[in-house]
């Protein structure tokens, strides 16, 4: 094997996946273009909640699917968006694994027993949940959200989005300042105010808010 | 980013793809058509999430996040290299680009230089392959000679041993039959008394024994009733006086009649009466089967 040219380490991905497309110094290549990309698709497997094991074995997957795809690659496109592809990919077709594996596991009938002589219980499904719902908690429920609905419609139009994009969509502040083209010290603000805003109004109802 | 304009301005039914958000990311593509993707990020749930997963695809690491370790970088990658070469992939053919131009050129220099160049190769290849086996048959050959002649020594040889063992035996088998001629002659003038005993022939008498004086040897023989009864027999000869003066042993049965034959010298007896006893011979134990007697005269 060739040892590695101090050059070597100049060259952008793009060109390594090039040179091994060509059959050269192969090996080489794609150990520095996986040294390159490990850290990348493990931090983006851990930014998606997955388990240190379950990390390197999708930064594993990916990269052996890189290393297959490479003939294929066209350059028609940047390698890095080309191997975001495949790291979606990889990572969507666990997702649907994880369900797949969720909707075969042995489902357990509520509302069916075993026949009884004396059918002096109720089926299983009505002694674990009232079939009859409390209705004074489904009304505080309807009345929490109306209260969460009242506090956030109080909040200026830039903060309100700030709070939906943290809370619902869980992007980080700096993913929230891109967005919304203002600076990242602006999201904290707005974010900071909108909690006390909404901890006031909301905290006999909520408890204390965290955002 | 223009056909995503149109999209956009058209209520947003066409989401940003993968290419064009990891483009919005990197701030590839111009102010306008960026402020307009944004404004559709916003807007639309899909595109959040894509914008989201390209960001946490390509954020540098966030400062609550720890530092991947390189060690753990070199260990996957020696499991990535033992699962490739599991795999059997076969990796990428090395192809080698050429000009445009170079292929006619390549093509016409083979035609002109390189075809005549490619016969005489093949022609002188050719003959000296012929060389080769011309030589490896030669070789052969001389070879095959080496072991004929080797071979034919070797007969010669062994056929001058045998020649001269023959002509030793022949000159052996010469000389026995001479001895063997000689002591037929000797035997011939020695003279052979009969001894009888009383049991086997019912004799009353000595045998009588007359030796000339011209007579140094002469023969004894005796009658046995059952010569095979012992593989050896033993003769002890007795004076007058009882005294053994001579014991012959290991005798057989010889001729037809299959009697004891005892070769005596003159010298060795006087004149007298003799009594033989003759004794079987077995495992070391000697018994007694016969006796005979005889007067011996050396005056006749």
């Amino acid at each position: 094997m060739r040892p590695v040219e101090p050059h070597d380490k100049d060259k952008t991905n793009e060109e390594l996946a090039r040179e091994i497309q060509r059959g050269l110094n192969v090996d080489e290549n794609f150990r520095l273009l996986s040294k390159r990309c490990r850290p990348q698709l493990h931090s983006f497997f851990r930014r998606k909640g997955f388990s240190p094991e379950d990390r390197d074995e999708l930064t594993q997957e990916t990269l052996f699917s890189v290393y297959n795809g490479l003939k294929g690659f066209r350059q028609e496109s940047s390698f890095d968006s080309w191997m975001f592809s495949i790291a979606m990919n990889v990572y969507r077709s666990d997702l649907e694994r994880r369900r797949a594996q969720k909707r075969d596991a042995p489902l357990i009938s509520l509302t069916h027993e075993p026949a009884s002589e004396n059918n002096e219980f109720p089926p299983l499904a009505e002694r674990i949940v009232d079939p009859k719902p409390d209705q004074l908690a489904s009304m505080i429920d309807k009345e929490k959200l109306q209260k969460l609905h009242e506090a956030m419609e109080q909040l200026p139009a830039q903060m309100r989005r700030c709070v939906e994009l943290r809370i619902v969509h869980e992007l980080t502040y700096k993913q929230i300042a891109d967005l919304m083209g203002i600076e990242i010290n602006t999201v904290k603000a707005h974010l900071h105010q909108a909690k006390k805003h909404l901890d006031k109004k909301l905290r006999p109802y909520f408890g204390g808010i965290d955002i | 980013m223009k056909a995503a304009r149109a999209k956009f301005d058209d209520g947003n039914v066409r989401h940003l793809s993968e290419a064009e958000m990891v483009a919005y990311y990197h701030e590839r593509v111009s102010a306008a058509e960026r402020e307009e993707a944004r404004l559709h990020i916003l807007q639309c749930d899909h595109c959040l999430q894509l914008f989201k997963d390209v960001s946490d695809f390509f954020d540098p690491r966030r400062e609550d996040e720890e530092e991947i370790d390189q060690l753990q970088i070199r260990r996957t990658w020696n499991d990535f290299s033992k699962r490739k070469a599991a795999s059997g992939i076969v990796e990428p053919a090395r192809r080698i680009s050429f000009p445009p131009a170079a292929l006619p050129l390549a093509a016409g220099l083979l035609i002109t230089l390189g075809l005549p160049t490619v016969l005489m190769w093949r022609e002188r290849q050719e003959r000296l392959q012929a060389q080769l086996q011309i030589a490896q048959l030669q070789s052969r050959r001389q070879d095959l000679d080496d072991r004929m002649s080797q071979t034919e020594r070797i007969a010669s040889d062994q056929l001058e041993q045998e020649r001269e063992r023959r002509a030793k035996a022949e000159a052996r088998l010469k000389d026995l039959q001479i001895r063997l001629d000689g002591l037929k002659q000797s035997q011939q003038n020695i003279p052979i008394f009969p001894i009888g005993s009383e049991s086997i022939r019912g004799q009353q008498e000595d045998s009588l024994v007359s030796v000339t004086r011209t007579t140094k040897t002469f023969m004894l023989s005796l009658d046995i009733y059952n010569p095979y009864e012992y593989p050896e027999y033993v003769v002890e000869i007795f004076d007058q006086h009882g005294q053994r003066v001579k014991e012959i042993s290991r005798l057989r049965p010889v001729g037809a009649v299959k009697t004891l034959n005892l070769t005596l010298n003159r010298r060795s007896l006087k004149e007298g009466k003799y009594l033989l006893r003759l004794s079987g011979w077995r495992g070391g134990i000697k018994k007694k089967i016969e006796e005979y007697s005889f007067s011996l005269n050396l005056s006749g």
